[in-house]
């Protein structure tokens, strides 16, 4: 950038002509802030999801009404596959939940269905009941495991965005880690490599529920035990994340 | 002990190198953000504005003898050191603008591959051809010779499209051709700067390829119309879902969003029938008021890019089929 042409705009208090003028302009605009428009922010945001006939089913278990909440289903001797339906409280998202039934294997196939478009790649999927954690796969499906004996309809998810991330960027011809947290509450106090894992130490680890990494190649848990991370070298790579829920 | 260049950027512990790198990264976020509100670049994706500064800055962070190398040096070459805090602010700003501005082309690999082809190939052109190049805030612009930048301002993109147009456009194959094609439209006027900025120059040769690709398409006349014409109608199909998952991201008003459906429509409209569109300004007058603000202009002019970036990468897809076809 021209030192001169924008220590002029930057600096200087004449109104400036042309194109300069023009830059001016902009920077004068861009300085007053008048252009930011309120973004939704969904730092730290959590989505409960209730079986779409929640409050039904309250009153089928008292005896008085019974709801069948299978949305489709299709039969076959070998093959059933049933779908059922979760809405949010504000009825602005709702996850779905396939039911592959066959002879050998049951699976459960959960997707979130969002009228926003909101970025949900980030989120991770929690079951109060069983106090599962669930990731997206590449896809937009979560794969719900450990669920064949249990009459998960009646269960409520959560859907989490990250409360904060931690930025662990290598700079090039370096090999130091240079740290970045979007929220100073939970910067990266120190760290250090130790058999193949990076140990980092939070500077505060309260109200934490989970710890997952980001990269180019994976996205995974990672544990933390007592505000230490235990963040894999293989999973690292020379730049990930760690998203906080 | 704060890292600035009172001490010449030395990082004295993790703690205190975190709360500089947010800072940065706070001002070059605030700077994308405004970058993408006047259209000078997408957020396409789920590319944050906070996730992109970190992108492109992360290379500056590098600690080299407890220092931050590429700070210290910059601060070091100053004509003069800053005083007081508010010119350290100031000076630590424009650094960071600069080297937001620089490192910007690195993402449309991500976010507008075809952007990011044509972006390379006039990079190379301009290069190749020793044309100066000048960054000053929003903007870099490509120019032959010295300009006076306070003394007239640069034509503006719709003109200098059609007047592109307007000379036998369909004969620029190349970069390098068609970026002379652009400064002898410069040079026989003296109304405008000699000067083009880089963001005009890639959205213009953007916009011809998308119009070239009508009158270059493969095969013989008859058959090129029809097979043209549906692939335009599948390009408006698949477009207006993508054109929504944007315009309902970003919140746009419903006026706003019909004012960009109506707006692509006709431009669609326009490169199959193979007659010029109207300016974005005219545009923008006809389908939301004659009180279409400057951001309503921003917006249909990144919604047009979009087309363009689209109708580009279909027509690539169809001649690799057609190329396919023809071997077998």
């Amino acid at each position: 950038m021209s030192k001169d042409y924008l220590n002029k705009i930057i600096n200087g208090k004449d109104k400036l002509t042309g194109e300069l003028g023009k830059e001016q302009e902009a920077y004068r605009e861009f300085i007053s802030g008048g252009w930011k428009n309120e973004e939704e922010n969904h730092t730290g945001k959590i989505i409960t999801f209730l079986p779409e006939n929640f409050h039904a089913d309250k009153v089928a278990e008292s005896g008085a009404l019974i709801v069948k909440m299978a949305a489709d289903s299709r039969n076959s001797g070998k093959y059933k596959k049933e779908t059922y339906f979760y809405v949010s409280e504000d009825d602005t998202f709702a996850l779905k939940i396939d039911e592959t039934v066959t002879a050998e294997d049951s699976s459960l196939t959960a997707a979130v269905i969002s009228e926003s478009e909101s970025d949900l790649s980030e989120c991770v999927l929690y079951c109060p009941e069983t106090n599962k954690y669930f990731l997206r796969s590449q896809g937009k499906d979560i794969i719900l495991t450990g669920y064949k004996n249990f009459d998960y309809q009646r269960f409520t998810f959560k859907l989490m965005y990250p409360k904060a991330k931690i930025f662990f960027l290598t700079p090039k011809d370096s090999d130091v880690y240079t740290l970045l947290s979007d929220d100073a509450s939970f910067a990266v106090n120190k760290y250090a490599i130790e058999d193949g894992n990076i140990i980092a130490e939070l500077d505060n680890s309260e109200n934490i529920k989970v710890v997952t990494l980001k990269s180019e190649t994976c996205i995974d848990f990672i544990n933390i035990q007592n505000g230490k991370l235990t963040i894999p070298l293989i999973l690292a790579g020379s730049k990930f994340e760690l998203l906080i829920y | 002990m704060p890292i600035d260049h009172k001490n010449r950027f030395y990082v004295e512990d993790n703690k205190s190198l975190n709360r500089f790198v947010s800072g940065v990264i706070k001002i070059s976020e605030e700077y994308i953000r405004f970058l993408i509100y006047r259209g000078r670049i997408s957020s396409l994706g789920n590319l944050s504005p906070f996730d992109t500064a970190v992108d492109l800055l992360a290379e500056l962070f590098k600690v080299e003898n407890g220092c931050l190398v590429y700070f210290k040096r910059h601060f070091e070459k100053l004509d003069t050191i800053p005083g007081s805090e508010e010119e350290y602010t100031k000076a630590l700003k424009q650094f960071i603008y600069s080297a937001t501005l620089n490192n910007l082309t690195h993402i449309y690999k991500l976010i507008d591959p075809v952007a990011n082809k044509l972006l390379r190939n006039l990079k190379a052109a301009y290069r190749g051809e020793n044309y100066l190049v000048t960054e000053i805030f929003l903007n870099k612009y490509v120019h032959k010779k010295d300009v006076a930048f306070a003394s007239k301002e640069c034509i503006d993109r719709d003109t200098l499209l059609n007047r592109i147009i307007a000379k036998n456009w369909t004969v620029q194959t190349t970069a390098k051709e068609f970026l002379a094609c652009v400064f002898d439209v410069l040079e026989s006027q003296d109304q405008y700067l000699q000067a083009i900025s880089l963001n005009d120059l890639l959205n213009i040769y953007k916009e011809l390829f998308a119009i070239k690709g009508k009158t270059d398409f493969i095969g013989e006349k008859v058959s090129s119309d029809i097979h043209h014409k549906l692939l335009f109608e599948e390009i408006r199909k698949g477009f207006v879902v993508k054109l929504n998952n944007y315009l309902v991201k970003k919140r746009f008003s419903e006026k706003e969003r019909n004012c960009i459906y109506n707006i692509i429509d006709d431009v669609i409209n326009c490169y199959l029938n193979g007659t010029q569109r109207d300016s974005v300004k005219e545009l923008v007058n006809r389908y939301y008021g004659k009180n279409g603000t400057d951001s309503v202009c921003y917006r249909a002019e990144y919604a047009i890019g979009l087309l363009n970036s689209e109708i580009i990468t279909l027509m690539q897809k169809e001649e690799m089929r057609n190329v396919e076809r023809l071997s077998k």
